[in-house]
């Protein structure tokens, strides 16, 4: 049984080092955000575009999930947002939750942009799990779990190894990125008729939120990712803020541990106003007229907080 | 759990190291082991589903120790219809209960009556097909006296749950694999190294051959509608090889993972492609399935020793049945009664007949072919239009149309065809018996595990594999 494992184990050698080596290797990020355009409607490639592409600045992001897609209109922010001095709005949310996702969008956009401030989604829904997509779109550096590990780590690890390999592949044989691997695909919701949405009366409890201690112990995960995020910002000169952005059926008040999040900047909490029947696409999403309420009030809130204006 | 995952690939050296820790041994711990690591591999996918795994299997534990228990033969077979109850029971709710039910209301909407039902939300069990017809083999050799009843209930479910063989078989046969879990395995270097050596092939079939393969496969029936002549006949030979590639590779995985822990799991293929009959196709063809039906279906119903009449109905229905078995779907059991009526005329009129050996066996590789877009189709609407586009074409995808992804590439294109001529050329030459792995020189034998696992990382797929075939079933 020994000799059986050591020669294993030295068979494995060279392997084991070619693996290390591929975990090393840091595929361009340009290529990471470009390469699955099917997920989320192609919000990678728009990551790619404005971040990596144009060259327009980029003044404040919005990063969320699909609510922040859903929610903020980045051109009618812009334009609202602009007194004495131009600024461009982008909203870089990314469907699903996970702070880290929020993360590794911030990272590039500060290395390549210089935004004054960024607007990031709060929600009941605290993940202690990671972004689906994250392994998939991770540097090397933020493949690494970091100040806080996760149920996910070995898995993002591995994941992260074969999206490192099947870029050295499809290098080595000049492979076309496979459009349909990550088998995230699919979210549907923009497929629900607005009459599915719930009376505010019968509006079930949230399913996902716990309580107690485990709620504690995703909080202090989320908040965990947001000190890196706001250490991140810090080094360069970034404002952060955040913005609540319940779905329909949650009450509007946040749970109180969301409100730390105060420590690293505002965090706007809209008003009840939002609950229309009439704002809302789905359970979960604004339609166009919920956004544009909600984009005009987030404006107003940030510019009556003056968080563009003051000095670091 | 499924073989080419990683939280397999963690799994296997973990029990690996448990299993064979310690140095004296003893049978209770191992077969204690073997399950509670059948149970966590199995519980990988739906833990509730253990439950009925415990469940029929225990049930026909009990009967087993009650029919060798029992002098008379009447209460013999109302014991073994308790076992067979039992198990078809819980296989045709969960299998077939849907399929029935919404094959009965179009019948009935056929003749004009409106019928109203509710199908339920049924999910199918991994592997159920598999253990059913385990457990099944053993109740029914323990009334026929072919084998003792276990008395000591972890050897039995050891039997049941030993985890390379239990979602996809090889269907153990209980004459076979029991008194292999009545005794102390011992470790031996060569024995796990030549199931090391089992799985490393497995794994080249699986993720090399099958997974790229199916890409094509996949698209040629999503697009039955619009195939071109060469774009369905490719489409049905990529099938044919995926299938063969996967389920063969599954066999080798598992075969070589049992011997890692001292356990001799029976061949389940016998290069297939190379039979010159259909008769001999199904005796190298998923080889454990078909000795089942032959033991436990077609000799029960009379065989071949009886009028030619009964010998060719025994034949349909063990077909018929066995296509049943791989799926709730009509297309299945056309793909059974095809095959049966094949043997027919066979035996009937081709085997009496000397036919040069390169023509039968191109004939019979026909028929299989053939009979394989029978099995791929999802539906009969689906079949017409492949079966139409096959012989006369009329659609706009052309076979470059197919090659997308990896298959763009012809380095890759060169490499994974190349891998898959190589097995076959090796079958070939262990079907003339002109290779054998262990008497090449060592040097070689390395090169080779190298250049196959650099292979299997250049070349398979990572990124969602597809599942095994025949998990599915």
């Amino acid at each position: 049984m020994r000799k059986f494992c050591r020669h294993i184990a030295l068979f494995l050698l060279p392997f084991t080092t070619v693996a290390f080596l591929i975990l090393n290797f840091e595929p361009e990020r340009v290529t990471l955000w470009n390469s699955y355009p099917d997920d989320c409607d192609t919000r990678g490639q728009w990551i790619a575009e404005v971040i990596f592409n144009s060259t327009e600045p980029i003044d404040v992001a919005f990063l969320g999930s699909s609510h922040t897609i859903n929610g903020i209109q980045d051109s009618l922010a812009g334009a609202l947002l602009s007194s004495n001095e131009n600024l461009r709005a982008v909203n870089l949310g990314y469907c699903r939750f996970g702070p880290e996702m929020n993360l590794i969008v911030l990272r590039d956009l500060l290395e390549h942009k210089k935004p004054k401030l960024v607007v990031i989604e709060l929600n009941e829904t605290v993940i202690s799990s990671s972004h689906p997509m994250y392994p998939y779109y991770a540097s090397n550096e933020d493949l690494m779990p970091g100040n806080y590990f996760n149920q996910n780590v070995p898995a993002n690890f591995y994941h992260g190894f074969l999206t490192r390999l099947t870029e050295i592949r499809n290098s080595c044989f000049d492979i076309a990125p496979d459009r349909k691997m990550s088998g995230y695909s699919r979210f549907g919701y923009r497929g629900y008729p607005s009459g599915n949405i719930p009376d505010l009366h019968t509006r079930n409890q949230p399913k996902f939120v716990s309580s107690g201690f485990l709620r504690n112990a995703e909080l202090s995960y989320s908040f965990a990712w947001h000190e890196r995020i706001n250490a991140l910002c810090n080094a360069h000169n970034c404002k952060v803020s955040y913005v609540y952005l319940p779905a329909f059926h949650e009450e509007i008040h946040p749970l109180e541990g969301l409100l730390q999040f105060g420590k690293f900047g505002p965090v706007f909490i809209p008003a009840k106003d939002l609950k229309q029947r009439n704002f809302w696409r789905d359970q979960d999403h604004l339609n166009d007229e919920g956004s544009n309420f909600l984009t005009t009030w987030l404006c107003e809130e940030i510019t009556n907080s003056k968080i563009l204006k003051t000095g670091n | 759990m499924l073989f080419n995952s990683i939280a397999f690939a963690l799994f296997l050296p973990l029990v690996f190291f448990i299993y064979w820790k310690k140095r004296n041994q003893t049978l209770s711990r191992q077969n204690l082991i073997i399950i509670i690591s059948g149970c966590i591999f199995y519980g990988w996918w739906d833990i509730r589903f253990l439950g009925l795994l415990v469940l029929t299997s225990g049930i026909d534990f009990a009967v087993a120790i009650l029919i060798s228990g029992s002098a008379s033969e009447r209460r013999k077979r109302i014991l073994l219809l308790i076992s067979l109850f039992s198990n078809l029971t819980v296989l045709g709710f969960f299998k077939y209960f849907n399929f029935f039910a919404d094959s009965f209301v179009h019948l009935v909407e056929h003749f004009g009556w409106k019928a109203d039902y509710a199908t339920l939300n049924i999910v199918l069990p991994v592997g159920i097909s598999f253990y059913t017809f385990q457990a099944l083999s053993y109740t029914i050799d323990v009334y026929k006296g072919k084998t003792v009843a276990v008395r000591n209930a972890p050897t039995y479910f050891a039997y049941i749950t030993f985890f390379p063989q239990l979602v996809a078989g090889p269907i153990g046969r209980s004459v076979h694999l029991i008194p292999q879990f009545l005794r102390v395995r011992i470790f031996t270097y060569d024995n796990s190294i030549t199931g090391l050596r089992l799985m490393l092939l497995g794994y080249l079939k699986k993720c090399v051959v099958a997974d790229n393969v199916s890409t094509i496969a996949d698209s040629a029936f999503f697009n039955s509608e619009s195939l071109v002549v060469s774009s369905a006949i490719i489409g049905a030979l990529a099938f044919s090889i995926q299938i063969y590639f996967d389920f063969s590779g599954y066999s080798d995985i598992a075969r070589g993972c049992a011997k890692l822990f001292g356990v001799d799991l029976m061949v389940n293929f016998r290069r297939p492609y190379f039979a010159k009959s259909i008769t001999e196709f199904w005796q190298r063809w998923h080889i454990s399935m078909s000795q089942w039906f032959r033991d436990y279906v077609y000799i029960p119903l009379g065989g071949n020793q009886e009028s030619n009449f009964k010998t060719t109905r025994n034949l349909l229905i063990t077909f018929l049945v066995s296509g049943l078995w791989h799926g709730a779907s009509w297309t299945f059991v056309l793909w059974g009664i095809l095959h049966g009526v094949a043997i027919f005329i066979e035996r009937q009129f081709i085997l009496k007949i000397k036919m040069n050996v390169v023509f039968s066996w191109a004939v019979t590789l026909f028929i299989v072919i053939n009979a394989w877009v029978l099995f791929r189709a999802e539906s009969f609407l689906q079949l017409r239009h492949y079966y139409s586009n096959f012989f006369t074409g009329g659609g706009k995808i052309m076979p470059a149309d197919l090659l997308t992804g990896n298959w763009s590439s012809v380095l890759f294109v060169s490499l994974v065809t190349g891998i898959c001529l190589l097995i076959f050329a090796y079958e070939y030459l262990e079907e003339q018996d002109k290779f054998n792995p262990d008497n090449t020189p060592k040097w070689i034998r390395i090169s080779y595990y190298y250049v196959a696992i650099t292979a299997i990382l250049l070349l398979g797929v990572y990124q969602s594999p597809p599942s095994f075939i025949y998990f599915q079933f």
